[in-house]
């Protein structure tokens, strides 16, 4: 933004040369507008499908009209970052802008369908399976600024850049998961090829190379500053500018990107609005050009921005209703300890109840661990015997000889999330399973969950690309976001995640699926839908459906 | 009068050494902690990694020490680190606290330019249809939630007419009337919020006033109207109603709380409901021990306008 009181000491210096200025800015920008007529991305190398059946839409797919050069877009953000480091911060607030100033080796298409080459130049060799050989493009430059200065990227860096995200720190390095024990090493034989090899087969490997927070990084920029909470230099199509705690953050187009033609606007620039009635009000004014809204703005937004580009996507964050965590030393207590018990009370829920009750039938339904979005991966349909049954689940417990029981139920306290509640305890109730609403604020449900004792709980967990995550870190043999104690399918989950074969691994992670689904350690509900909008002069670019993903290089404003 | 002022000032200390251990113990006594938060994003983390974190971050030491800590740093003027950012508190405040402060300063001016004119002219026009407007007006400003209004204003204009407050942040660099018209609807709500209190004192003290036998006597001689009113009744009935603004200082930064969220203003309302749900010690502490010194500073300066209002009042 310009300085008020910079224009106003240069209209009292000269008018006449401001004048001069406008008429030379004005030929520029012609300029720009010329040389904007350039290529679409065309993405080298292979892709892979890892996460779906079908091919999609590239995030490139061919254009029926012309991309143009210029513009600003300008998008809503729901808060500010809290670093600009991608290896530190969770939030997609990161992302947005550190998807756009760093490049990936590999990144999914919108659609999760795909794995693309990003800063690699095809899809890693593997001699053995344990080896994942990188080729990286050559060439490309950083930003030139202060202190990469468009020095060239090169195979140290990406090393340098799995090994910084791999720091054993939790709590700070908030991504190191993703290879921290699991890589052997990481070599460069010359300059444009990095060599990962793993401990073990590392079926994961590729949606970890290819995630929104495994971005290559500039290390003279960490070594400058200590980290890169406030500093972003990387070989992105955008030059990070500015970022005003809770306002903005800003960046304007890399000139100098390595992908020919690319980026088509000038600037990008993300506001931060934290209520969710204020963020559609920006979209109806036409402040911004593109939001997510929840259910209870969608009415708003639609009737007043008619001519908005809009999508319904289930939100990657979903609902399971749980009962107790189990492990070896804590095993389940009776009434829980009879399987009949726990498919009574899996069959006497009613999500689709829920789901109409509270927001008014807007989501979808999840059959198992993994969402119906990640297709290829989740299970196609409800097993039967977690189908809502309410006959069922009085015969069941009768049969397992329980009358009544009664139990706490917790929660993160919201007005959506009590209502499910009270509706949860209703459809219990008519099984005689009597619940004790306990709802909780949202760092004491935390200390509660994670103490793993507790008699119910529904709980939001996030799912992700790449299946071993949600098995893993929920069922896993060391699981700590859930604890279901069995070893049959500690076995399978450990099987999947080794498996490189891409159709053996499907049957194992449904076959997990089952057993976890058949178990019956929780309900598995439904999750609810985000409302996309973007106005209709954005164009060559839609929210991606891992809602993590923020890069938007093929955007262009047809203004 | 600076003996007085010492003396205060002196007496301001145990307030807020009171403020800073109650709000110290309070984050650690409510349930869930912060490391909990930390650990709950990461799904490998184990009970090592969590030991770990609390050493890092000392919270593995009994809560006196820890206090005993705290006590030190903000004493040398450190307010500690953000342990999700790594930013020191003090630098976060720099930047949001002269925000909230003009917005909470222009919303309890607009309160008084709503509030003394409505309250005097209630008083002077006592049982009128000014008088019943004015009472219904405070009644409703007292009683409507300025969060609920805020909202109304944001949902329903822009859906009639295609009109909104500003809801991007406009600094003084962008211009003086863009960044004062920026603040205005959040002050507006604010300010009519503290107007109703500031309206109901100021009409029961005037009237109080206009009952004493000096304005009788000032009617008697013959004085304008407006002398009387201005010159002689209000500076007089004045004092409870400094009194109320004065204690409204701490309102108005509450109030800033919820009204920066829903207009977008990069204040410590927004950091500081951030820092509760994070359970960012170090930076909930800071804002509070802010907050409250201001208003314990903004308390004494009105004990000190007492003086100024009614000459008679000595500091001794």
């Amino acid at each position: 933004m310009s300085n008020y009181w910079e224009r106003y000491a240069v209209r009292r210096i000269s008018r006449r040369r401001l004048l001069y200025g406008s008429g030379v800015a004005g030929a520029g920008l012609a300029g720009l507008a010329l040389a904007g007529c350039g290529d679409d991305e065309e993405a080298p190398g292979g892709t892979q499908p890892p996460a779906g059946q079908t091919p999609g839409a590239s995030p490139t797919a061919a254009p029926t009209e012309q991309p143009k050069r210029g513009g600003e877009v300008i998008f809503h953000l729901g808060g500010s970052p809290r670093s600009l480091d991608p290896h530190f911060d969770t939030f997609p607030y990161n992302t947005a802008l550190t998807n756009n100033v760093y490049n990936g080796l590999y990144r999914f298409t919108p659609d999760l369908a795909e794995i693309v080459t990003d800063l690699a130049t095809a899809l890693p060799e593997n001699p053995d399976q344990l080896t994942w050989v990188v080729k990286i493009h050559q060439g490309v430059k950083f930003h030139n600024v202060d202190p990469a200065n468009g020095r060239e990227l090169t195979a140290e860096d990406v090393k340098y850049s799995i090994e910084r995200q791999s720091t054993n720190e939790p709590g700070k390095f908030q991504h190191a998961y993703f290879f921290l024990g699991k890589l052997d090493g990481i070599d460069t034989p010359d300059k444009y090829t990095v060599v990962f090899r793993t401990k073990r087969p590392y079926a994961p490997m590729m949606s970890y190379l290819a995630s929104p927070w495994t971005l290559i990084i500039n290390r003279e920029t960490v070594e400058k500053y200590g980290d890169l909470t406030q500093h972003a230099v990387g070989t992105g199509p955008f030059i990070f500018k500015e970022w005003q705690k809770d306002v903005h953050m800003k960046a304007e187009r890399n000139p100098d990107y390595w992908k020919q033609g690319l980026p088509y606007v000038d600037r990008v620039t993300w506001l931060f609005a934290t209520d969710p009635d204020t963020a559609a009000t920006m979209f109806i004014q036409k402040q911004v050009h593109a939001v997510i809204v929840s259910q209870p703005q969608l009415d708003r937004v639609r009737s007043a921005r008619k001519d908005a580009n809009y999508k319904a996507v289930p939100s990657q964050f979903w609902r399971q209703m749980r009962m107790p965590p189990t492990t070896k030393d804590q095993p389940y207590q009776p009434p829980f300890s009879d399987p009949r018990f726990r498919q009574a009370v899996v069959q006497a829920v009613n999500p689709e109840q829920v789901l109409d009750l509270v927001y008014a039938g807007d989501g979808v339904r999840a059959f198992g661990p993994i969402l119906p979005i990640y297709e290829y991966w989740a299970l196609p349909e409800e097993l039967p015997e977690h189908k809502f049954d309410l006959a069922n689940a009085k015969k069941l417990m009768q049969a397992a000889g329980v009358t009544s029981f009664r139990g706490p139920m917790i929660w993160a306290t919201n007005p959506q999330a009590d209502q499910i509640g009270e509706i949860l305890k209703q459809q219990l109730a008519q099984i005689g399973v009597e619940v004790e609403l306990q709802p909780m604020e949202l760092a004491a449900y935390y200390n509660q969950t994670y103490s793993y004792k507790y008699t119910f709980s529904h709980h939001v967990p996030l799912n992700n690309p790449d299946p071993d995550e949600n098995l893993s870190s929920y069922f896993g043999r060391n699981s700590t976001y859930y604890k279901h104690y069995n070893e049959e399918i500690f076995d399978l989950i450990d099987q999947q995640s080794q498996e490189l074969d891409r159709e053996r691994r499907r049957a194992l992670v449904l076959e997990a699926q089952r057993k976890i689904v058949l178990d019956f350690p929780m309900k598995f509900m439904f999750t609810t839908n985000l409302h996309e909008f973007t106005d209709p002069a954005v164009k060559g670019w839609f929210y991606h459906t891992d809602l993590y993903d923020g890069r938007i290089e093929t955007l262009w404003l047809d203004l | 009068m600076t003996e007085y002022v010492i003396r205060r000032l002196l007496l301001a200390i145990p307030t807020v050494l009171l403020v800073m251990f109650a709000t110290f113990m309070l984050l650690r006594l409510v349930p869930g902690d912060l490391v909990e938060l930390m650990m709950a994003e990461n799904p490998y983390a184990t009970e090592e990694d969590r030991a770990r974190i609390e050493r890092e971050l000392g919270l593995d030491k009994p809560i006196p020490q820890q206090f005993a800590v705290y006590l030190g740093k903000v004493l040398r003027g450190d307010f500690g680190h953000s342990p999700w950012t790594g930013r020191s508190v003090a630098s976060e405040l720099q930047d949001r606290l002269p925000v909230t402060v003009e917005f909470g300063f222009m919303a309890i001016l607009i309160g008084l330019i709503i509030a003394l004119p409505v309250g005097i002219l209630s008083a002077v026009r006592q049982d009128t249809l000014a008088d019943y407007a004015a009472r219904s007006f405070a009644i409703l400003a007292l009683s409507v939630p300025y969060f609920f209004t805020a909202l109304l204003l944001i949902v329903f204009p822009s859906t009639w007419w295609g009109w909104s407050p500003p809801l991007t942040y406009k600094p003084w660099s962008a211009g003086p009337i863009d960044h004062l018209y920026y603040y205005f609807w959040p002050a507006l709500l604010l300010g009519v919020g503290l107007a109703g209190s500031v309206m109901r004192m100021t009409r029961t003290m005037m009237l109080e006033v206009l009952r004493q036998d000096y304005i009788r006597t000032a009617w008697a001689k013959g004085l304008r109207e407006r002398a009387i009113i201005t010159r002689h009744a209000l500076k007089n009935a004045l004092i409870p109603v400094v009194t109320i603004v004065g204690l409204q200082v701490g309102t108005a930064l509450g109030g800033t709380i919820i009204l920066e969220s829903i207009f977008n203003i990069p204040g410590v309302g927004r950091y500081f409901i951030g820092a509760i749900f994070q359970r960012d010690y170090p930076s909930v502490q800071g804002v509070v021990l802010v907050l409250a010194v201001i208003v314990v500073l903004v308390n004494i300066v009105v004990d000190l306008t007492y003086g100024w209002l009614d000459p008679r009042i000595r500091y001794g």
